[in-house]
């Protein structure tokens, strides 16, 4: 029996074992040698193991879009947290009808392209925009600000395109949150504010940490925002990814910044799963 | 009746390191109410699993119906199971729970309908066809894992703790249903509980497990008054386990000599030598005791277990009072044991006295109703007749 | 205690309201005659037939459906298969493989899609639907399998056992009753996904062909280009897409999560 059960276990697991072996862990190791070599004069490479790659990744330019990323990233995860901690936290504590209410209500922008949704803030931001004319309209400035193509432009289009994942990972801790702890403390004399430090955030932590990990990694690698909302001025290393692919043609130096920047996602997510001693995300599903 | 419908031949199972079953051998005859008895973790789920075919054993042989079917799959075997969480199918209906094992056996459709509605009417939910399981109220929901069971005639119906999930009056009946079904159907039940109520009120045979080891096999009768070892005599009707000393062996009586006072105790045709230590228990409702302050509490003396003997000493109890104790353990060698009260408590409709013995060993016994006119730290003797000290099976 | 103050919700009704802020000036200016979008010049209908006249975004829309529907056929049927043979065998490797499979959600995408670039032109698969469908794939199995997995833990495992006992094979017993009481999951798992094939730009611009339009690529070459109250109108309508399909999940959702409540409820009542 062992033998026969075995045998359909096997059978079910060849697709995901087979298509994980070779279109994920083929590729990850590929691109890990591919940023041991170096570009050849046209387009491919040479088979010659080099160091070149990362140490042109030392160099200051670089070093500074690496150190860009990370900072955008960091701002508008700040904010993300800052702004989606309470609205997750106070989510949880709306009645059942009303969960439901304002779970649709973050899906629906959730579910709609992400690119529609900077498209709405492109028409908002862009000189002579909806908020140019508002603010005109009632004399607050005189004339157009020109948001568009800055960088507040795009930390607010990251907040807004991440806002759902920091929202979502904090109300599902939050709902599994025992309020009982709350109440027994505060009966045990603490004020408000001190049972929330205490307890609820203690209590809500995993998910606080899971969306700024949810709102962290993508954000060093979303480069459609920068250019729509920052019109090329940023240069993150996205960008320079995908300019080193479409127009550098250099697939070497792009794998080694993809190994870099692979490198430092992982160590974030290995240091979430050391703190909350969880191997699953909150919110994630 | 009679023919051997299951034969387990040293079945072993481990787990990792676990070693779960340590070689078990059981026959079980066609028709038998069988119970596993036995504390959580001793292996009786994974006993009755392997007979279901849902583990396969590392070592041994299950015979079903004098065929070896070790190897076979769970849905090649003649034996259905009842899963103490009732496992029934949420997305389906009632019916279509319990027509499964027959729409699989390609049963015609209306024999299907005609079997799944005399199934229902002998678990008395007749009229539920439609309802959704997760309608179904616990008791509701054991009947129908019970229909959807027996519907498909198999040679052996496995029970893991079918009533475990039931309140205790629903229990009750159920059990006493269980009993009734098994009788009218003729089938072999294999029950699993880990309550020894239920095991002595329902089963022809009780097997006692401990530790993936059968401790003992019998009768309900023989569990409950001759147990063979102190797990089995502790578990069954919570007993004192005792040790004492031979002093002499004699008329098929051992005269022990236990804490500060001689007792005597049966000795079932078997011979001890003197000062050979043994281990025997005593169950707390037959613990005598004698309270020399009061007299009228000596009604209350008397064996629970002997209705009889409690009337007629009732009516003329007092006359007879100071020789009762010779009278009854009718032997004058034997010397009634100091014990000092310790604490009593109220627990399960009975009186809960634990007393300390002059050796420092404790001993509990039990009255029935809530007045008894001990005070902790009062002292009085207590003794035991000799058919009440049964000499377990143990070495020390 | 478990209550909001006003404030609290005044807080969660501005957010969302900040959040619909975009997306109901996209729908608005749809309706605009004017060419200009911040000049509005009163309703019309004309940018939705031009939007239908388009042939490119017919052809985007075509090609982003057929490559929705290959990806979340495949991820629906790797990932189920997977989290369910998993459950079965909780081996080291197995755990490894999850993990491997998980990677293509946790990683930037941008690193996805230039693995996927380097891999394809190393195997010369030619850039068009095939790599499209296989990228995509790779970053919808793990919604797949991770909802699968999860609603697998909370399944009774003595549910198979007890189809098993009453005479079912292993191929039955999936059949007639874990894929049943697994659906929801798999459905949300492929909602999901298809919500995420449809959305993505990053993975898609690096492993599409020069022949095969897909629609987001296509939104995001036009909005580079320029604000056309196009885009306006074919926003409102992927928005209104949108709309139905989460309705239908919360519907799918609500009918699982009857048969789960029902079940709890009975717990409490006995």
């Amino acid at each position: 029996m062992k033998k026969r059960q075995n045998r359909s276990i096997y059978l079910m697991l060849i697709p995901i074992y087979a298509f994980t072996i070779i279109f994920v862990l083929f590729p990850i190791l590929y691109m890990i040698l591919l940023s041991f070599l170096s570009k050849a004069e046209v387009w491919g490479v040479v088979k010659e193991v080099t160091l070149d790659n990362y140490k042109k990744i030392a160099e200051p330019l670089y070093v500074k879009t690496f150190l860009d990323s990370i900072r955008l990233a960091a701002i508008s995860t700040g904010f993300v947290a800052l702004l989606g901690y309470p609205f997750g936290y106070f989510m949880a504590k709306l009645s059942k009808k009303w969960k439901k209410r304002m779970m649709e209500l973050i899906m629906i922008p959730f579910w709609t392209s992400g690119l529609m949704r900077l498209y709405g803030w492109i028409i908002v931001f862009r000189s002579n925009g909806t908020l140019d004319q508002v603010l005109m309209g009632l004399h607050i400035t005189g004339s157009p600000l020109k948001l568009l193509y800055s960088y507040q432009a795009v930390v607010v289009g990251m907040i807004y395109a991440l806002m759902p994942f920091m929202v979502l990972s904090v109300y599902s801790s939050a709902e599994k949150m025992d309020w009982t702890l709350v109440e027994a403390a505060r009966d045990l004399g603490a004020t408000k504010f001190k049972a929330f430090l205490t307890i609820t955030l203690k209590q809500t932590m995993p998910g606080l940490l899971s969306g700024v990990i949810l709102t962290f990694v993508p954000s060093m690698g979303m480069f459609f925002v920068s250019d729509l909302l920052g019109g090329n001025k940023i240069v993150l290393v996205g960008s320079v990814i995908q300019e080193q692919l479409t127009k550098g043609r250099n697939l070497p130096f792009a794998a080694s910044m993809s190994v870099v920047l692979m490198l430092l996602t992982t160590m974030l997510i290995s240091l979430y799963k050391r703190v909350t001693g969880s191997g699953e995300m909150e919110g994630l599903v | 009746m009679g023919e051997v419908i299951l034969d387990l031949q040293d079945i072993r199972k481990s787990f990792g390191k676990n070693e779960i079953l340590k070689g078990l051998n059981l026959k079980v005859e066609e028709g038998e109410f069988l119970t596993f008895l036995g504390a959580s973790g001793c292996g009786k789920t994974t006993t009755l699993r392997i007979i279901a075919g849902l583990e396969t054993p590392d070592e041994g042989q299950v015979i079903l119906n004098g065929e070896d079917v070790t190897k076979k799959e769970p849905n090649e075997r003649d034996v259905n199971t009842v899963f103490q969480n009732y496992a029934l199918f949420p997305h389906m209906s009632v019916e279509e729970n319990i027509a499964y094992g027959l729409k699989l056996r390609k049963v015609p459709k209306d024999e299907i309908r005609k079997r799944v509605r005399e199934a229902l009417a002998l678990v008395q939910l007749s009229g539920y066809e439609k309802r959704r399981t997760t309608e179904l109220s616990g008791g509701q929901k054991q009947r129908v894992a019970i229909a959807r069971a027996v519907v498909n005639n198999p040679k052996i119906l496995l029970l893991d703790e079918p009533l475990g999930a039931l309140d205790a009056k629903l229990r009750h009946q159920m059990q006493l249903e269980l009993k009734k079904l098994q009788k009218s159907l003729g089938i072999t039940f294999l029950y699993i509980t880990h309550d020894q109520e239920e095991a002595i009120n329902m089963s022809d045979r009780i097997v006692v497990m401990k530790e993936g080891q059968f401790e003992q096999i019998g009768t309900p009768d023989e569990i409950y008054n001759e147990p063979k070892t102190s797990y089995v005599a502790a578990f069954v009707g919570d007993s004192n386990i005792l040790t004492g000393t031979v002093l002499e062996c004699k008329d098929d009586k051992v005269k022990l000599a236990f804490a500060d006072g001689i007792i005597l105790a049966a000795a079932r045709g078997k011979n001890y030598p003197e000062g050979k230590k043994l281990i025997f228990s005593v169950r707390r409702e037959n613990i005598k005791l004698e309270n020399s302050k009061s007299e009228y509490s000596d009604l209350e003396n008397l064996e629970l277990g002997d209705l009889r003997s409690e009337n007629c000493e009732s009516e003329n109890s007092k006359p007879r009072n100071h020789q009762s104790e010779s009278h009854i353990l009718g032997n004058p060698e034997a010397k009634p044991v100091r014990a000092v009260v310790k604490e009593k408590s109220f627990a399960g409709g009975m009186l809960r006295i634990v007393f300390t013995l002059s050796d420092q060993t404790e001993i509990v016994a039990s009255r029935q109703g809530i007045n008894y006119d001990l005070v902790p730290g009062e002292e009085t003797t207590i003794s035991f007749k000799p058919d009440h000290a049964v000499i377990l099976e143990e070495e020390m | 205690m478990r209550k909001n103050s006003k404030l609290a919700n005044l807080y969660l009704a501005l957010m969302i309201i900040i959040t619909y802020i975009p997306i109901v000036i996209t729908v608005v200016y749809s309706f605009n005659e004017s060419k200009i979008s911040t000049v509005w010049s009163g309703v019309s209908l004309k940018w939705y037939q031009e939007l239908f006249r388009d042939r490119d975004i017919r052809e985007a829309l075509k090609n982003s459906l057929v490559l929705a529907f290959f990806c979340c056929s495949l991820s629906a049927i790797i990932g189920t298969l997977g989290a369910v043979g998993m459950s079965k065998r909780k081996t080291k490797i197995n755990h490894m493989i999850e993990y491997l499979a998980t990677i293509p959600i946790m990683i930037p995408e941008i690193i996805l899609g230039m693995v996927f670039l380097a891999v394809f032109s190393l195997l010369s698969i030619p850039f068009g639907m095939t790599t499209l469908v296989i990228a995509h794939t790779s970053f919808c199995i793990p919604y797949v399998l991770l909802n699968v997995k999860a609603r697998l833990a909370g399944m009774d495992e003595s549910l198979e056992e007890a189809a098993r006992d009453l005479g079912a094979t292993r191929f039955r017993a999936f059949i007639d009753i874990v894929l049943p009481l697994i659906s929801p999951a798999i459905l949300s798992g492929v909602l999901l996904s298809f919500a995420m094939s449809f959305d993505d730009v990053v993975i898609s611009i690096f492993v599409t062909g020069p022949r095969v339009n897909i629609l987001p690529v296509k939104i995001y070459t036009k909005i580079k280009t320029g604000v056309t109250p196009e885009i306006n109108a074919l926003a409102t309508v992927l928005l209104a897409a949108t709309v139905c399909m989460i309705f239908l999940s919360g519907w799918i959702g609500r009918r699982a999560g009857r048969l789960e409540n029902k079940e709890e409820e009975d717990e409490k009542g006995n």
